[in-house]
């Protein structure tokens, strides 16, 4: 296999291969915690370290994992690191643990964590893989940023939770409600995908004319 | 290598029980990991959680008072009394009742206050719920619970509470949330009747 340079890495986890618009992984959360962009932050904070450390560990422990129970201790080590963010919400940010409730206990189950540990950590070595999470992290975490910054604009008119909108704006409240969410993520998919293509498009005619 | 190979008859991690140990000795040091982590917030966490419930206190007996620890803590100590199954405010003597309950998915736990003499509701909330966030979940909104407060007690038939387009509603439920919406209703008004008969029937509910 040929060796992954970091640039590789953080152009595919947060652009070329971006977990939710290019692979649609983690739609589940994507969808549930932006409605304010608080939510969002807390969430992707929780996931870039949960990526990270579930692929560092899972890289650092290849060689000694037996090959038909490696699903079993991969997720093992994840939800292990959830419980370690659950508990750090809990202890000392109890606002954002009441309001993101059951779902930082789901983290367990997106996808792109389990995904990445499978496809990258398996493969690669401790410090890359740690490296890919973040990437990865990151890119999951930017897609839900843009999602929760239209969706809490149009549907609280607040930005962060502070008033932008003025006196008149009337809340969209179907922004707020599930509904919105997959109106939005759908139109965050196709404008990315729009964008790549165009860029692919003209990337592959500039080769060709420079030869 | 060799001889140990000889000895054992193939290598370590090619035994069967190789996985199993393993799967075992991995357990182990996570589990230790998280124990230790459990432990070292445990105080921490029954810290904010009784800060956290004294604000919800103070909020459903309409006290005012700074929103940092030191001032919850100080209105608490001045404004409320602990009496063995209410919590009393001394200025107004409102009390406020401690409530559970099944909610959607998981146990509803709150506080709802009642007037002295046993007529209106003063305001409720909740400590814990694991309502859908986003749906259920809204029932931790201002707007939710601040149309409780002020509610006649005797006002609704079927009640204490119903909600509104039903004869003698006098709340407002969450659209999208009926489940939840009920499980308030089924929780509050029993409870809210078992107050009244306590205190010697107040209010006009007879048959019960």
């Amino acid at each position: 296999m040929a060796k992954i340079k970091t640039k590789d890495v953080w152009i595919m986890g947060i652009w070329k291969e971006n977990p939710v618009v290019i692979q649609v992984l983690g739609i589940c959360s994507a969808l549930a915690v932006t409605n304010r962009m608080d939510n969002a932050l807390i969430m992707g904070a929780g996931l870039i370290f949960v990526t990270a450390f579930s692929e560092f560990t899972v890289s650092i422990l290849r060689m000694h994992t037996p090959k038909h129970i490696r699903m079993m201790v991969q997720v093992l080590i994840i939800s292990a690191f959830v419980i370690i963010v659950d508990i750090y919400l809990k202890a000392y940010l109890p606002n954002a643990s009441k309001a993101l409730g059951p779902y930082v206990g789901l983290i367990i189950t997106n996808c792109i964590i389990m995904g990445r540990c499978e496809v990258f950590a398996q493969k690669n070595r401790p410090a890359i893989s740690f490296l890919d999470g973040i990437f990865n992290g990151i890119g999951y975490t930017l897609v839900l940023m843009v999602v929760a910054f239209a969706r809490e604009l149009l549907g609280f008119g607040t930005f962060f939770g502070i008033p932008v909108m003025g006196q008149g704006w009337m809340n969209w409240v179907i922004m707020i409600m599930p509904p919105g969410a997959f109106f939005m993520l759908a139109l965050v998919v196709w404008g990315v995908n729009t964008v790549r293509e165009k860029q692919e498009t003209s990337e592959s005619a500039g080769e060709v004319k420079a030869r | 290598m060799t001889e140990e190979k000889k000895a054992v008859g193939r290598p370590l991690h090619e035994t069967y029980y190789y996985p199993v140990i393993f799967m075992v000795a991995l357990t182990v040091v996570f589990i230790s990991v998280l124990a230790y982590l459990n432990d070292s917030t445990r105080e921490i966490i029954e810290t904010a959680g009784q800060i956290n419930e004294k604000e919800s206190i103070l909020y459903v007996l309409g006290i005012d008072h700074d929103s940092t620890v030191e001032g919850i803590q100080s209105a608490y100590e001045e404004g409320v009394e602990e009496e063995t199954s209410a919590f009393v405010a001394k200025e107004s003597g409102i009390e406020a009742f401690f409530f559970t309950g099944s909610g959607l998915w998981g146990d509803i736990e709150g506080f709802i206050s009642i007037s002295r003499d046993m007529k209106t509701l003063e305001g409720l909330t909740f400590t814990k719920q694991s309502e859908t966030p986003g749906l259920g979940g809204r029932i931790e909104e201002l707007w939710f619970k601040e149309q409780f407060r002020g509610v006649e007690i005797d006002s609704a038939e079927g009640g204490p509470l119903a909600y509104r387009p039903e004869p003698g509603g006098n709340v407002d439920a969450i659209s999208g949330a009926t489940s939840t919406s009920k499980a308030v209703l089924n929780i509050l008004n029993p409870f809210i009747r078992e107050k009244l008969d306590e205190s010697g029937g107040g209010g006009s509910n007879g048959q019960d």
